[in-house]
């Protein structure tokens, strides 16, 4: 086996010292792929030299001591042509490439001529998203690394789902037609070691005796939110006359009023306070003395002092948008609308309640699993060590059919489907039927143009990992199924003419059709909500992928791959009841991802969506415009209560679809006793629309947190209230006694909703 | 379908004017975009390492704008970016990277190819 070479250009981080976050990736990640080398994989770092247009080779160790801080110059060992690279080469462009005088656009088809394998990361779309905090010089650089990674990329990485799915929809508005591979990484968040910090830093601290603070970490840019804070501050501050708020990050560079208000503001210096670049040990002992933190910003590509905080147990309230929500998940308190009322009622909420804020932290500790670099690191490593075998096997091409197995237990309808996938489709090479001995016998005969061959279910190997029905680990020890094969059960029925698109690309990628993000499974109602839940508890702190797949549509499988999942499985889930599919497929996608096309389904079940994004964009207007939305609503009955946040008081719907909300909830019971618990909503007074949490079969714990997804219909044009209320075993308890409504407007297709919103205005 | 080159080309084209198109809306300065084949700061690089060496800030400033535009800044253009640099708002490679991003430099046509 030849070695992989894994090189990695550091010119950037060399030339400015590590001034963002990017480097601190590279400074975390490198070290830790340079310790994995081993017979099949090195690392090594390169420096591009502008006058003599060539790459310098960077002796690994020496390197290592300039990540560490302990030297600023790398010992340079070789140097090499910028095309002078081979093919079992990967390119990894892990730093701030578009800075690199060594444009993208020149160095990218060089390496694809040497047929190296070409891996970049993209953070964020921060030009195109919030480009009032780029400089226009590093825009035009990023335009031309971008353009080059949709051009030549054969792998991109990214830091959260968000980041990906920014990326994909660009790569589809610029009508990029080619397939890349994506694979979300996410990032580290470990703690670093610290003493404590020095007498200098601590007397900074000194005003804060004895009371306590709210801390948000950040540069101080436009991007982030610290005037929403110092307004919410503002809010809360004549109630809580022992609270803080501690604002700790250097200045960026764009000049606007966010400073001087910082510093204006009457109680700077007493009760509003700023620290200027905190060293590591006093960023921990902020952390560690503050009773919650805020972080809200506009746009992020991943937003790791959420991590951080949620790391040192901190409450911690972030905004709900780009990858904010995948890094804090259920642990974490969110605003949707960025907005002054839902930041400073969040915080009252804790600040005035100690049973919740004890609650909220106990929760997080026992569920924040924060991602290490370690594991971050194995992930992209798993990645590149696949890489040049994975592009080997794509350019062998694709097979011209497939081989089908079919799951099943019913003979009709077994029948039925072998009938209609052997007759129906070109698609299929063979038909194999993996049914129990008694229903094999009778659809033996049934009539198709391809062979059928049937196996004994009894008799099917025991395989490892999972004891999920729907994928069986045992199909990869049966002679009878090829290397790669369509699996689809019974019920599976083609509705047209199916061809090898449908599973493998015409570049020879095997699809993946998954659900959406694991971590957001909302549905609670049988076997295979509860894997899917077990399922990201599970993958989720070992970096892997987390998307949601299931059986329930026909998906090509690789029996290498499914084996290598199932022994992975074996160890790290022990008896874990996961979701198979998901095990199988997140599994798969991050250690080959080159392999697959990943791509999402929407169920048949699911209500016609708003996706109007005008019409989102003008409520959203309203909304922030008006202060139409607060932070968590509680809803209390005698034995629980439930902690709503999300549900804005106005939303507007095109007739005859819905707007679905994202709603974060926490519940809190007292005593032992089960209950029915879910989450409703009545237009007018038409009939009330029930969300499920809590079964009262389910596992009875006292502190839950976690989403829940509504939907909420626009059947009538015109302006309705909507009152939402806690469904307890089947009874509505309203909003601290009181009816939460919200307004509801339901325009007509071509209709604007300025109308309404003037009649909601009078 | 044309060579990636060509794909390259389309696809830088229609990102430009995304940008560009978002950067306006904003009421911000568009990005200095411009042919992507040309290496922008490569030309500089040479002076460049000798350009942040030199130690005085306000000899930097003039000599960024001697070498790269051919001129003398004027008092209003040193003051400014003195100010910058001062107050740490910018450090000398971003000022030099604004200098190299400026209208006034692309329209000097200093540029070099790099293949």
């Amino acid at each position: 086996m030849s070695r992989t070479t894994v090189f990695v250009d550091v010119s950037d981080l060399l030339r400015h010292g590590a001034r963002t976050g990017i480097q601190r990736v590279v400074g975390q990640v490198l070290p830790r792929l340079a310790a994995a080398a081993d017979d099949e994989l090195e690392l090594l770092m390169l420096r591009f030299d502008p006058i003599e247009h060539l790459y310098l080779e960077l002796d690994t160790t020496s390197m290592l001591a300039v990540l560490a801080g302990a030297t600023d110059e790398p010992e340079v060992v070789g140097r090499r042509d910028i095309g002078a690279f081979g093919t079992t080469d990967v390119f990894l462009d892990l730093d701030s490439a578009w800075n690199s005088p060594l444009k993208r656009s020149t160095l990218y088809p060089r390496l694809k001529d040497a047929g190296v394998t070409i891996v970049s990361y993209v953070y964020d779309l921060v030009p195109l998203k919030v480009p009032e905090v780029v400089h226009e010089t590093t825009s035009a650089n990023w335009v031309v690394y971008l353009s080059a990674v949709l051009t030549w990329s054969d792998l991109v990485m990214s830091d959260s789902r968000s980041a990906e799915r920014d990326l994909l929809d660009l790569k589809e508005q610029l009508d990029v037609r080619r397939h890349i591979p994506t694979l979300v990484t996410r990032l580290g968040c470990d703690l670093p070691e610290v003493s404590a910090p020095g007498d200098d830093e601590l007397a900074l601290l000194e005003p804060l005796t004895g009371g306590r603070f709210v801390l948000f970490v950040g540069t101080i840019e436009p991007r982030k939110e610290h005037l929403v804070a110092l307004r919410a501050f503002d809010e809360i501050a004549e109630e809580y006359p022992d609270v803080h708020l501690v604002l700790a990050g250097r200045k960026g560079w764009i000049r606007d009023d966010t400073v001087a208000t910082i510093t204006g503001h009457p109680s700077y210096g007493e009760r509003v306070h700023w620290i200027q670049a905190p060293s590591d040990a006093l960023l921990a002992e902020l952390y560690r003395r503050a009773t919650a933190c805020l972080y809200l910003s506009r746009y992020e590509g991943y937003g790791l002092p959420i991590a951080e905080a949620l790391a040192h147990g901190r409450v911690t309230v972030a905004s709900y948008g780009s990858g904010m929500p995948e890094v804090g998940g259920d642990a974490c308190d969110f605003v949707w609308h960025n907005l002054v009322p839902e930041v400073a009622e969040t915080l009252a909420q804790y600040l005035g309640d100690p049973d919740l804020l004890a609650a909220r932290e106990r929760h997080i500790r026992e569920s924040f699993r924060p991602l290490s670099w370690d594991t971050v690191t194995r992930t992209i490593e798993a990645a590149l060590r696949g890489l040049p075998a994975d592009g080997r096997r794509l350019a062998e091409g694709r097979p011209e059919r497939l081989q089908l197995v079919v799951l099943g237990d019913h003979p009709a309808r077994l029948r039925r489907a072998l009938a209609a996938w052997g007759e129906r489709t070109d698609l299929a090479t063979e038909l194999v039927v993996v049914a129990p001995r008694r229903a094999l016998a009778r659809v033996r005969k049934t009539p198709t143009r391809v062979p059928v061959v049937p196996v004994d279910r009894s008799l099917l190997p025991a395989g490892r990992g999972w004891d999920d029905p729907t994928l069986p680990t045992g199909l990869a020890e049966l002679d009878e199924v090829d290397d790669v094969f369509v699996l689809l059960d019974e019920t599976h029925l083609p509705s047209g003419e199916v061809t090898l698109d449908a599973f493998v690309t015409p570049e020879g990628r095997m699809t993946a059709y998954h659900l959406g993000e694991l971590t957001r499974w909302t549905r609670r109602e049988d076997d295979l909500d509860e894997r899917q839940r077990a399922t990201a508890s599970i993958l989720g702190p070992r970096g892997l992928e987390l998307l949601g797949y299931a059986g329930d549509r026909p998906q090509v499988v690789d029996k290498q791959l499914l084996r290598e999942a199932g022994a992975w499985a074996d160890r790290e889930a022990g008896t874990s009841r996961i979701g198979g599919w998901s095990a199988y497929l997140d599994h798969a996608v991050t250690t080959h991802p080159s392999l697959f096309d990943k791509r999402a389904v929407r169920t048949t079940v699911e209500p016609a969506f708003e996706r109007n994004p005008t019409l989102q964009l003008r409520n959203e207007r309203q909304l922030r415009a008006n202060d139409l939305a607060h932070g968590a609503i509680r809803f209390a009955g005698d034995a629980v209560q439930l902690l709503v946040a999300g549900l804005p008081q106005l939303m507007t719907v095109a007739e005859g679809t819905h707007v679905s909300l994202d709603i974060a909830y926490q519940l809190l019971a007292r005593g032992t006793a089960a209950h029915d618990i879910g989450l409703s909503y009545r237009v007018g007074d038409g009939p009330v629309h029930e969300t499920g949490i809590r079964r009262r079969s389910d596992r009875w714990d006292s502190y839950e947190s976690g989403f829940v997804s509504l939907a909420v219909e626009g059947t009538r044009r015109g302006v309705h209230d909507v009152e939402f209320f806690l469904q307890l075993d089947g009874r509505p308890v309203r909003a601290a006694g009181l009816r939460y409504l919200a307004t509801l407007v339901v325009v007509g297709a071509d209709e604007r909703p300025v109308k309404y919103y003037d009649r909601l205005a009078r | 379908m044309g060579t990636a080159g060509q794909q390259f080309d389309e696809v830088y084209a229609r990102l430009a004017a995304l940008v560009t198109e978002q950067a306006t809306a904003r009421k911000l300065r568009p990005p200095p975009l411009r042919d992507p084949s040309v290496a922008h700061l490569s030309v500089v690089d040479v002076p460049r390492a000798a350009l942040l060496a030199i130690e005085d800030d306000r000899s930097f400033i003039a000599s960024c704008y001697l070498v790269l535009l051919d001129v003398a800044p004027n008092t209003k253009q040193l003051n400014h970016r003195l100010r910058w640099l001062r107050e740490g708002t910018r450090t000398r490679e971003e000022l030099l990277d604004q200098i190299l991003g400026s209208k006034t430099f692309a329209n000097s046509r200093r540029r070099v190819h790099f293949t």
